[in-house]
């Protein structure tokens, strides 16, 4: 900027001049009403452009002189010949104040003292008190946003519903959303409950209300000023949630690298349980708190009215929605987000590290090694993968059958091993770890299978029919010759998944949402121009894709627009037709009963919020199933 | 692109501080003296934002606000009025006239860009 202090100076002297020219015209024309109006608007430019390149003593002095005229114009105070006097008398010590070079004299200063005193008694009481100019001053929008509350962090719950005039102020929904956002992290929850039929709707109006769940570092008055200029056209509730604590960072740093945020009241609450059992009891070996043992009976039961508790959740999260009612909207979705982690806790508490068995495996295997006269040794791997437990130990027979079955079929004698520079002890390796939503359990052995017996066929289909009831899955790698190898892949929990629900005709199915990767809409332009051969482009790749409308022989008019939910399966995309996608489920598995435990592609069932039921798609099958079908299509 | 921002004040230090502003954040500034002045430029001009000072010769700021909004093109635009401390009223004045927002006199730089960037954001 070109100087910007010279360019106010000038400025001040030309509006000096002119504010001398209006005050002695003044006096020729007592009272007339636009030269008041010239007078005031030149004092309220010298105040505030003073303030603003720095001339604060101007500011402070123009003040009280501004007001006086304030009233003046309103007619609430008579302009008389000696208020005019001492008005002139101001503009001329005015002049001291904008230039540097002069040096205020002090019997100056006392005038202008003297002169500030005077025009303030003219004041109503109000206006003067504490009606000072401040400097740069506090009441602007924005500028709390810099003040961080250092190592912690508050969730704000936020309840905005702009009224519906809310755009004819200029103001816009979506510039505050990106406020917020640029504070922390941001949840945004729309409500269009609200939204009427096109034929009533008006465009310039505004429907929607927002909840926010706002993770920040900042103190409550930076959220507060993001909504300052609408405060008075929305509805605005804004509370603090939770405060959640950075690790205390002396401890910490010290002992641990991952300096994790932790709740405060978890934290409080952990301490407040365990500490005093170990000083009041004075127990010296600390480990014998470290953990307690559960009847298994127990944690089943909790399970169990977990589920009921989601399933209830649902339900109230539906009926909030139905009804549009901002309040229970805003209480079912905190009901929801704590659901959710009791749940994730509670799963916790019934996994177990896959380590446990280990031993048990490695005893089976010596045993049977030793009966058979063969020289094994075991080797294994991701201990510390968690299970859950009812799933743990059913897993455990499957597996000895695979061990079982690489003592029996791999056997090489040691010479011939030593031959191959192999040791000459077989090899049996069992592997643990975590892979997209599942857990893989491999059984793999360095030996060398001989034919297989059908006595061994039968257990292997033993084997896979146990994984298969646990919803996972088995695959086998066999050739003779060669060494053989198991991969055992499952759910990490049997109760509870997350869910894709989706709907064909008026029947709703749920997606196991691990598998889902994307969804697409799909047209009948679509499908023509790709001459119905089912399949889909996505981003240059093709994609073949299943109706599950042909799969399940659902009948019933054909959406416009149906949806191509896209899966993943060991790498390989596959779509699945279906109607319509309606949203994430968290999914209560219900046991399918014996009346129909053998229909192929569906796991389970599900009971929903309304009571009706979906059942689980077994999308793995379904996929086997078409190939079978396109693979003896094409040889007959 | 480039935002325009209209700018109306009766003081050509504000003008002048503005417009340098602005301008250095990358805006595209056009500025007039008072309320008519900027009535007049602004349908050619097509700005995203208009600030505006309150007391002006000729048409005010209160009146420049009230005009804008009875124009088509300007319905919706966002307006931020300037104001000075202790002016509460006018402050109320500006938003029952249709402003979108205020900035108080005086201000530094950034926090004129903080209020702008509140009420157009890139």
């Amino acid at each position: 900027m070109e100087n910007p202090t010279g360019l106010f100076r000038e400025e001040a002297v030309e509006l000096l001049t002119a504010l001398e020219g209006y005050l002695l015209d003044l006096e020729k024309n007592p009272g007339n009403r636009e030269l008041i109006n010239d007078v005031f608007r030149a004092l309220h430019t010298l105040k505030g452009s003073g303030a603003m390149f720095g001339f604060n003593d101007l500011a402070g002095f123009v003040h009280h002189i501004e007001n006086v005229f304030d009233l003046v114009r309103k007619e609430e105070l008579y302009l008389d010949r000696s208020l005019l006097n001492l008005t002139l008398e101001a503009r001329d010590l005015m002049k001291f104040l904008i230039d540097p070079a002069a040096e205020v004299s002090p019997s100056s200063r006392r005038r202008m003292a003297e002169l500030t005193e005077t025009f303030s008694r003219l004041l109503p009481q109000k206006l003067t008190a504490g009606d000072q100019p401040k400097n740069i001053s506090e009441n602007q929008p924005v500028f709390h946003a810099a003040e961080k509350i250092s190592g912690s962090k508050i969730l704000y719950g936020i309840s905005f519903a702009p009224h519906p005039e809310f755009f004819t102020s200029g103001n816009n929904p979506l510039n505050i959303i990106a406020e917020l956002k640029s504070l922390g992290d941001l949840k945004v929850m729309v409500n269009s409950c609200l939204v009427p039929d096109l034929a009533s709707l008006s465009p310039e109006k505004c429907y929607l209300d927002w909840r926010f769940e706002l993770t920040s570092e900042n103190d409550i008055n930076a959220v507060k000023d993001v909504f300052m200029f609408v405060e008075d056209i929305a509805d605005l509730k804004i509370e603090i949630l939770k405060e959640l604590q950075v690790a205390a960072a002396n401890e910490s740093a010290a002992t641990d690298e991952r300096a994790e945020i932790s709740d405060v009241p978890c934290a409080a609450q952990a301490e407040e349980v365990f500490k005093p059992s170990f000083s009041a009891d004075a127990v010296t070996d600390s480990t014998i708190l470290a953990g307690i043992k559960v009847d298994a009976g127990k944690l089943e039961k909790l399970i169990g009215l977990l589920g009921e508790l989601v399933t209830l959740q649902s339900r109230l999260s539906q009926a909030a929605e139905n009804r549009g009612d901002s309040e229970l909207i805003a209480i079912s979705q905190e009901l929801d987000a704590l659901t959710g982690e009791l749940r994730d806790n509670a799963l916790k508490l019934s996994m177990l590290p896959i380590e446990s068995i280990f031993a048990r495996l490695e005893r089976f295997g010596e045993t049977e090694s030793a009966a058979l006269k063969r020289q094994v040794r075991f080797k294994f791997a991701g201990g510390d993968t968690e299970l859950d437990k009812g799933v743990l130990s059913r897993l455990f027979e499957p597996l000895t059958f695979l061990i079982r079955f690489c003592i029996h079929n791999s056997h090489e004698d040691p010479a011939s091993r030593i031959q191959k520079q192999k040791d000459p002890r077989c090899l049996i390796s069992v592997s643990a770890w975590h892979s997209s939503g599942n857990v893989c359990v491999s059984v793999e052995d360095d030996g060398c299978l001989s034919q297989l017996s059908e006595e061994q066929g039968a257990v292997l289909e033993r084997s896979q029919r146990i994984v298969e009831e646990l919803r996972g899955s088995l695959e086998a790698r066999l050739s003779p010759g060669r060494h053989s190898a198991f991969v055992i892949k499952l759910p990490l929990n049997l109760a509870i998944i997350e869910g894709l629900m989706i709907s064909l005709a008026d029947r709703l199915f749920v997606f196991p949402l691990s598998l889902v990767e994307e969804c697409i809409e799909l047209t009948l332009a679509d499908q023509a121009r790709h001459y119905n051969k089912n399949v889909v482009m996505v981003r240059g790749q093709i994609v073949p894709y299943i109706s599950l409308r042909e799969k399940f022989a659902v009948v019933g008019a054909l959406p416009e627009v149906q949806q191509v939910v896209i899966i993943n399966q060991n790498g390989r995309r596959v779509g699945f037709v279906v109607d319509q996608v309606v949203g994430e489920y968290q999914t209560v598995i219900k046991s399918w009963g014996k009346f129909c435990s053998h229909t192929p592609g569906i796991t389970g069932a599900t009971i929903l919020g309304d009571g009706n039921i979906a059942l689980i798609v077994d999308l793995p099958v379904l996929i086997e199933e078409e190939k079978n079908d396109s693979v003896s299509e094409g040889h007959s | 692109m480039t935002k325009r921002i209209l700018i109306a004040d009766d003081s050509g230090s504000i003008r002048e501080m503005l417009a340098f502003v602005l301008t250095q954040a990358g805006y595209e500034v056009l500025s007039a003296q008072d309320g008519q002045e900027a009535l007049d430029k602004a349908p050619s001009f097509g700005p995203h934002l208009i600030i505006t000072d309150l007391n002006m010769p000729n048409l005010n700021g209160i009146e420049l606000v009230k005009n804008l909004r009875g124009m088509t093109n300007f319905r919706f635009t966002p307006i931020l009025v300037l104001t000075t401390e202790g002016q509460d009223e006018k402050k109320q004045a500006g938003k029952a006239a249709g402003a979108t927002g205020w900035l108080v006199k005086p201000f530094k730089p950034e926090k004129l860009l903080a209020v702008v960037g509140k009420v157009l954001p890139n």
